[in-house]
């Protein structure tokens, strides 16, 4: 494989949760979850149910696909993405 | 962790419960700042657009992915939820099931009345800390009164 080849195939994301930044590095013809995963792990969320949670575009309100190929979700170095819940937050007595 | 509420902070946060809940509904809003890692400075109370009833509260995805972009913007956590009750402060179930937070350490202070006593003092209030995995532990009054400081 040519320097420029893995050049092209690894990529940097930024995952951002509760205001907080953390880089990744990303395999685009690998799918988005092992990121997911690693975000959920390096933020230490410990949620009652982690499929609650997504990956999301900044200012975008549904999840990206996380079984879908980085690359197919056209994710290009430096993209930021936000961990939040995709399930709204809610309270009540 | 201990956090520390500036007073105009915590007289706006309870301003905004009374008026958004009107003594009729449920309000919200998070406590943002920053941490050395024990101690964090509040700077803001974030109130985001969401719904409300007697008996409960949601904040829509589109309100939290703003909020999420603001703090990000301005490097903020949000250290603590803070919720009211018509009645009584507790912790209920869809109180422990849906928080926005969920590392361990997360607080959710709870306050009765829809917020008639304010927060000065904490009169009334439950304060809960995330223990991960869906669990959370009750911080007693003489502990809540550490964790939580207001500026008189």
């Amino acid at each position: 494989m040519s320097s420029a080849t893995a050049t092209e195939t690894q990529i940097d994301i930024q995952v951002v949760y509760n205001g907080q930044p953390k880089d990744f590095k990303a395999n685009v013809h690998q799918p988005l979850r092992p990121i997911f995963q690693r975000s959920l792990a390096e933020f230490g969320v410990q949620a009652a149910q982690p499929d609650e949670y997504g990956l999301f575009l900044p200012g975008q309100n549904n999840p990206l696909a996380l079984d879908s190929k980085i690359a197919d979700l056209g994710l290009s170095s430096g993209t930021v993405l936000h961990l939040q819940r995709r399930v709204p937050p809610s309270g009540g007595c | 962790m201990q956090i520390e509420i500036p007073r105009r902070v915590w007289i706006d946060a309870e301003r905004t419960l009374r008026e958004c809940g009107r003594r009729a509904c449920e309000c919200v809003l998070y406590l943002c700042g920053t941490t050395d890692g024990s101690h964090a400075n509040v700077s803001a109370a974030y109130h985001p657009a969401h719904t409300g009833s007697a008996v409960g509260y949601e904040v829509p995805i589109p309100e939290l992915t703003k909020m999420n972009s603001w703090l990000f913007e301005r490097r903020l956590s949000v250290f603590a939820q803070v919720h009211t009750h018509p009645g009584s402060a507790f912790h209920s179930a869809t109180d422990d099931r849906w928080p926005t937070i969920e590392t361990v350490g997360f607080l959710s202070l709870v306050v009765p009345n829809f917020a008639a006593l304010g927060l000065a003092g904490l009169d009334g209030c439950y304060l809960a800390e995330y223990e991960g995995c869906g669990r959370w532990r009750e911080i007693k009054r003489e502990e809540m009164l550490t964790r939580v400081r207001l500026e008189m």
